[in-house]
Parts: C-alpha cells; sequence; structure tokens
C-alpha cells in the first residue's frame, strides 16, 4: 500500500499537500522541538521546495514562522535559496526576501537535503508516502550547481574561505558525494564539516556500513581543520 | 598621542591574549609561544622534554584560523605543528546536538574550539588546546 502510494505520489503529484513535522535534526538552544511545515511545488521547469519553521512551538502565531525556500531548476540543474518574510507556502517569483539567518550552504551542499522527520512525530500513510517520494526526488536530482543572487543582509549563502571550501576526500562518501556522476550529491566541503558529523555521529551516513577508524579519525580531522 | 597610545596597548593586549598554546591529550603536552614570526614550543610527555623552535604563519578564514608551524628540535629533526582554532555558531552546529540546529531565533554567539597537531619523530598526535 505505501509502496503504490509512494509510486503514485512520484509520477502524479505536482503539488503535495502542506505537511507538518517535528524535525528530526533541529533543536532550538534550549533542546526544545523545531517544527517544519513543507510544501513541494512543480512550476514550469522548477521544483520548489517551500518551508516554513517554528523554533517557538506549535502554537507560534502563523505570521511568525520563518519560511524558506530552495528552488532547484531541473533544465539547467541549478539550485537557488531564499530566506522569505513570513507568509504561506507559496511561490511565485517576486516574493520578498529578508537577510538569512545562516549560510544556507553550511547545511545544503547540493540543494533540498532528504526529508527527515522526528521518530516520535506520527505520520499518516500519505504523508509517509509522499516523503518518500520527495526523498527519492531529492536523491535523483544528481550534482546541482548553487547559484547566488543580489540579497539583503551580510549573511553569505555560501563561505568563501580557503579552509571552508577545501573538499572531503574520504572515497567511501565521494561514491556519491561528487560532480561528475549521474546521481552524485554534489561535493563535501569543509563548511559542511558540522553536518556531516552529525549524519554520520546518527548513522545516517553512509547509507550501507559504517566507517572504519582511519576514516572516522580523518573525519574528525577534517572537521577541526588539521588536515 | 592618546590614540597612538591607545593602539598600540590595544594592539599589544590582543597579541598577549592569541600569542599562546597549551595543548594535551593522553598525557603529551606542549606550550607554544611566539616571538614575532618565530615559535617556540616546548613538547613533554612522561617526563622527557624536547624544545622546538621555527616559523609560523597564520590564515583566517570565517570558521576556521589556523597556526602553520615549521619547526625543528634541537638536532635539527624536522617536525610540524598544525593548531586550528574552530568557530561554531550558535546557529547550526553540533554544539545543539545537530546538524542545521537553531536555524532562526537563536543567539549568534559563537563558540571555539581549538586542537592542534603535531608531527614528531614520525608520530602524529592530536591535542585540545586551553
Amino acid at each position: 500500500m505505501l509502496l503504490a502510494a509512494t509510486i503514485v505520489s512520484l509520477f502524479w503529484f505536482n503539488e503535495s499537500a502542506p505537511m507538518r513535522f517535528r524535525s528530526a535534526e533541529s533543536l532550538t538552544l534550549n533542546g526544545e522541538p523545531v517544527f517544519n511545515e513543507i510544501q513541494f511545488i512543480k512550476k514550469d521547469n522548477k521544483d520548489i521546495w517551500m518551508m516554513r519553521q517554528s523554533h517557538q512551538g506549535l502554537e507560534l502565531h502563523n505570521k511568525k514562522w520563518d519560511r524558506l525556500a530552495i528552488v532547484v531548476d531541473r533544465t539547467d540543474k541549478t539550485v537557488k535559496y531564499y530566506q522569505l518574510t513570513p507568509g504561506k507556502l507559496t511561490w511565485t517569483e517576486k516574493e520578498a526576501e529578508v537577510p538569512l539567518k545562516v549560510s544556507c550552504f553550511m547545511c545544503h551542499s547540493n540543494g533540498p537535503r532528504l526529508i527527515r522527520p522526528h521518530q516520535d512525530w506520527q505520520l499518516t500513510s500519505l504523508e509517509k508516502a509522499q516523503i518518500l517520494a520527495m526523498n527519492l526526488k531529492i536523491k535523483t536530482y544528481g550534482p546541482l550547481t548553487t547559484v547566488d543572487h543580489v540579497r539583503p543582509g551580510a549573511t553569505p549563502l555560501r563561505l568563501k574561505g580557503k579552509m571552508e571550501n577545501s573538499p572531503l576526500k574520504l572515497a567511501r562518501c565521494q561514491a556519491c558525494h561528487n560532480r561528475d556522476s549521474l546521481f552524485g550529491r554534489g561535493e563535501l566541503t569543509r563548511q559542511n564539516a558540522v553536518t556531516i558529523s552529525y549524519l554520520v555521529e546518527n548513522e545516517h551516513m553512509p547509507p550501507i556500513g559504517k566507517l572504519n577508524q582511519k576514516e572516522i579519525s580523518y573525519m574528525k580531522q577534517f572537521r577541526l581543520g588539521l588536515n | 598621542m592618546k590614540l597612538l597610545f591607545l593602539g598600540i596597548l590595544l594592539s599589544t593586549l590582543s597579541q598577549a591574549s592569541w600569542a599562546n598554546f597549551n595543548c594535551e591529550a593522553q598525557g603529551h603536552s606542549i606550550d607554544v609561544t611566539h616571538n614575532g614570526s618565530e615559535a617556540s614550543v616546548e613538547y613533554q610527555f612522561q617526563g622527557h622534554s624536547a624544545q622546538l623552535v621555527g616559523q609560523w604563519a597564520v590564515e583566517r578564514d570565517f570558521l576556521y584560523t589556523t597556526y602553520n608551524y615549521t619547526l625543528n628540535d634541537s638536532e635539527g629533526k624536522p617536525a610540524t605543528l598544525i593548531v586550528t582554532k574552530q568557530k561554531l555558531m550558535g546557529r547550526g552546529g553540533s554544539i545543539h546536538g545537530g546538524s542545521c540546529r537553531s536555524r532562526a531565533g537563536c543567539a549568534p554567539k559563537p563558540i571555539y574550539y581549538t586542537y592542534a597537531k603535531l608531527n614528531l619523530n614520525q608520530e602524529e598526535l592530536v591535542l585540545e588546546c586551553f
């Protein structure tokens, strides 16, 4: 049933229903849960991944949730990132932007990342199917080129330093995280190190097997800036 | 004149605040001191010590400040040392236990960690600095 729903979702949906869930990865500074509301919209040659996020619980007024968008152009394989004024999960080319609160690229090295709701959050079968379909779509984009644009505020989309852009050179990771293969997930750099560490420590990555001691040692030094 | 004095004082204080490192791990320790472009490193382990001297240079990025040392011991054997100060932002860091945590609304106060890697006598040591 779930598989059938996933397949139907994958091929037929142009726009998902808004889906609200507790984030598995995010916590507030005080360790409280962070809530996301996401919606996928397909428009012409673009996949638009909209998200609203609350760091102040589900009761936060609708107009105070952060609103973000990642727009993937399927034709030229580019990706753009936006932090928008609070509002609905809708998209037009003229959405009003606000300054980035954090450099998107530190966590999003290749566009949208897999959607990971918290294990305690109850999802309907349809929502599970939609997440599976969306994650399959995300996994099969192939390498995307990040395109920046003139935006308000001083926080850069991507950090520019030499150290911050030195690539992760671990063959096991590079097998997927490269810019050359058809379904490559883009190159990982040192500014992604905190995210990489989180995914490795929580056994999301690598998807098969575990890092050996030598790889763990390399990864630690990579994060600390020692190699 | 007052401004010049203040400038010199601030410069001296700021140099004094970052000029030295004390790092240790599993009984190994190093004390790093700087004097202009020259650096002196005292390495200690189980009562033995070695004095290393050489040159150093610094590179600064937003997230990382890296000190690179090219050293020799008293017998002229080469050694290398890297000391890296890593900035973890109050938003988006494993300091909160996750990867993209606290995207918004959290205090942007950064936390710093400093680590050193010493290559000496074909041995590699990673030490935490204080």
